[in-house]
């Protein structure tokens, strides 16, 4: 039996065409930020006659509070909840005097609070939090919820 | 003069080694398929929170002029809204014209809009969920395509147990 002599080399054009349409795609969509989000939450509906203000620009602390009240950042349970407001607001404070010299302790952070809490969440849990944000100069909040979507 | 052929150059066809490129490829994709998360659009409310102890001078804006209490039951649901000592039910939109009735149109820096502040008074048990809803009545409403807000500051005193 003759043989051409020639190896079978399949074309890998179409294969890397697709490959890099996928990456370009994924590239496109994917949001890092997602990453300091709690997914698991089961953040509150509410209706669509509510004001939606979407700003992204400024300083973000991301805070994820679960049902039972424990802070998550970034998925790991912190148990210390004040101690590490307090040291975000100390990062946050110092950061803003690189910028502003002026800028005094007693001064409000001009960093934004999200928080990111399950719809169950006891308020007094959810107070606990928002009190040492407030106590850390913390001033400007941010409460996440879920669009109802009109006729739901 | 001739020029003579060479024997290596002409026939030889230089190939480019592409597993290395793929391999890089297939990395790549497999990092972001994994690093992507389908997650719903959150939205969200902008309030100013100042603390309860913050002194005012009598040139600032005057003392709380709105008090809501959210009474809870037993589940954590709302069992009642009270404004400034007025029973409102469970209804939201009835607070909604209240806080309407008390700021009005009016709207812009300096606005009743912008200096009046809310103090909430929440059970203990009272879920966020409800919270989110007062937030929602008392910060604005959509008409139409436009956001009108009503009241950006708002202050939540210390839990309290009515049971």
């Amino acid at each position: 039996m003759a043989s051409s002599g020639k190896e079978g080399e399949p074309d890998m054009v179409p294969m890397l065409d697709m490959v890099f349409q996928l990456i370009t795609f994924f590239m496109l969509v994917i949001n890092f930020k997602s990453a300091s989000m709690d997914l698991e939450l089961k953040l509150p509906v509410v209706g669509s006659a509510r004001p939606v203000d979407m700003k992204g620009s400024k300083d973000m602390l991301v805070l994820n509070i679960n049902e039972l009240g424990q802070l998550k950042v970034f998925g790991e349970v912190k148990e210390d909840i004040e101690g590490y407001i307090a040291n975000e607001g100390a990062a946050s404070r110092l950061a803003v005097r690189a910028k502003d010299r002026d800028f005094k302790d007693t001064d409000d952070l001009p960093s934004n609070v999200v928080v990111r809490a399950d719809q169950a969440t006891p308020f007094k849990l959810l107070n606990r939090v928002i009190k040492a944000c407030q106590d850390n100069g913390f001033r400007n909040f941010s409460m996440k919820a879920l669009n109802k979507k009109p006729g739901s | 003069m001739k020029i003579r052929k060479s024997a290596t150059t002409s026939v030889d066809k230089i190939e480019q080694q592409m597993t290395p490129m793929i391999d890089i490829v297939f990395l790549l994709l497999i990092f972001f398929m994994f690093s992507f998360k389908i997650a719903s659009p959150e939205g969200d409310f902008n309030i100013k929170m100042p603390v309860a102890s913050q002194v005012t001078t009598e040139t600032e804006t005057p003392a709380i002029p709105i008090k809501v209490r959210l009474r809870a039951d037993a589940a954590g649901n709302l069992a009642a809204i009270v404004m400034n000592d007025r029973d409102l039910g469970t209804d939201f939109g009835q607070l909604q014209l209240q806080i309407i009735s008390i700021v009005g149109g009016d709207a812009g820096p300096g606005s009743a809009a912008d200096t009046t502040e809310c103090e909430l008074e929440c059970d203990y048990h009272l879920r966020y969920e409800t919270v989110i809803e007062v937030i929602t009545a008392i910060s604005g409403y959509v008409e139409g395509n436009q956001i009108v807000k009503l009241i950006q500051k708002i202050r939540f005193s210390p839990p309290r147990n009515s049971r």
